[in-house]
């Protein structure tokens, strides 16, 4: 009887080399194991990037610096979980708020966020009392806010109810009972319908439903009520409609968004829809500061910057993913 | 002619008048222009009065609500017509009057 082939001395040795050089491989893998293997299962098992958030953290005020920080986190979150440092901010405005709450929502359960707060006072009660930690958990929790309120719409429709209880939240805030007011009505209404008509862009008008963001903030030591409302939509540059000429004076240099901006504004610039009786929205909130009813504008769209009381229209160096409509009553 | 219709859009359709279109939301001005204004302009012109609309007693007004209900109506009838039968009350906002009126006469401009 022969013997059986693999168990000959030759394949003895063969197979001993084969299972040494495969345990090298495995010792080896095992070694670099903490840079190389992915992370997997619970989002908290991924690493974490820390972020500083910028110390004038303010869409309205350091457009760009804020606008980078904003890019920076949504490109860190691909990979890790995010740690956000707020230690150093010593302002603050509801309108960045309203575009971290965006950013960080945009994550679902995909990534956790944490973070500190800030030091200042002041920029901790602006936090608080816009409505951020109705969004964000908090360890230890401070009173519910009252001067303030982020609202979070995930449709297409306009919500004229939620436009009045904004109003109504700043004017209990700031008088002490809801009052009405038109102008912000107005602007509220006019900024949901853009987003309705615009913000998904032509190609997908009737398929994408558009979250977008209403907030107030009653500034009470000013007076004034600070509405921002923020779709993160194609922007307005993308879903408008502009003539023959126009798109080839922006594609040579000779004009940008920005003066295409002022000219939307002016009512120069047709409805995308083709009808000379659509269209009126953003000129209308234009008037409203024209008449004085509003006291500052101020409007970022893809990568321009303009506050348009002080006539201050202008590109970023960095693009704002959407659009974001800031005014004050 | 006298004042013999009244519509008060407060009262009578909502407080929060809404946008353009059914499609876009609630209390929309194409909304408004069939169950309201239509029917008490159509009253009014066949009983040969004015109709009084009230735009006071609400949070305010988007431009395409206004414009769905009142130029809309203006592409349907003549909008001199139109003008001579609706009468605005607008003390809260007196620049809706003006804000209305335009849309009126405007209804049916081309590009």
């Amino acid at each position: 009887m022969t013997k059986k082939l693999y168990s000959t001395a030759k394949w003895k040795r063969y197979l001993k080399s084969r299972q040494l050089s495969e345990l090298k491989k495995l010792r080896r893998r095992g070694s670099r194991s903490g840079r190389s293997r992915r992370p997997h299962g619970r989002p908290e098992n991924r690493y974490q990037a820390v972020l500083r958030v910028p110390a004038n953290f303010s869409l309205i005020h350091n457009p760009e610096e804020t606008v980078h920080f904003l890019r920076e986190f949504s490109s860190h979150a691909i990979n890790y979980n995010i740690k956000l440092d707020l230690s150093s901010v010593s302002k603050i405005s509801t309108d960045a708020i309203a575009s971290l709450v965006a950013t960080i929502r945009s994550l679902g359960n995909r990534r956790t966020v944490q973070g500190n707060l800030p030091q200042d006072k002041g920029c901790i009660d602006i936090l608080n009392q816009s409505g951020f930690f109705e969004h964000v958990k908090l360890k230890r929790p401070l009173p519910a806010p009252t001067q303030g309120r982020i609202a979070r719409q995930e449709s297409k429709l306009v919500e004229p109810r939620l436009a009045r209880d904004l109003v109504h939240i700043a004017s209990q805030a700031l008088y002490g009972e809801p009052r009405r007011c038109q102008t912000a009505y107005r602007a509220l209404i006019e900024s949901m319908s853009n987003t309705h008509n615009h913000a998904a862009g032509r190609e997908h008008k009737y398929a994408i439903k558009q979250t977008w963001y209403s907030t107030v903030y009653a500034d009470v030591s000013r007076g004034r009520a600070c509405y921002t409302f923020l779709d993160t939509g194609v922007g307005i540059f993308k879903s408008i409609r502009l003539r023959r000429m126009r798109k080839i004076y922006r594609a040579i240099g000779v004009s940008n968004n920005a003066d295409i901006l002022e000219d939307i504004l002016e009512g120069k610039v047709g409805s995308s829809t083709g009808f000379p009786y659509r269209g009126k929205g953003l000129p209308s909130i234009y008037n409203l500061l024209k008449r004085g009813s509003i006291k500052e504008l101020i409007i970022i769209a893809n990568s321009v910057y303009a506050n348009v009381g002080a006539g201050d229209f202008r590109m970023l160096g960095i693009s704002f993913p959407g659009t974001l409509l800031y005014w004050e009553t | 002619m006298a004042a013999h219709i009244g519509l008060c859009i407060a009262k009578e359709f909502s407080d929060t008048p809404g946008p353009r279109t059914r499609e876009e939301g609630d209390f929309s001005g194409e909304q408004f222009l069939a169950e309201f204004l239509l029917p008490r302009y159509q009253e009014a012109l066949s009983q040969g009065t004015h109709l009084a609309v009230d735009l006071d007693g609400t949070e305010g007004y988007a431009t395409s609500f206004l414009e769905a209900a009142f130029g809309e109506l203006a592409r349907k009838y003549e909008p001199a017509e139109v003008l001579k039968v609706i009468v605005f009350k607008s003390d809260d906002e007196p620049y809706l009057i003006e804000e209305v009126t335009k849309y009126i006469t405007e209804a049916r401009k081309r590009r």
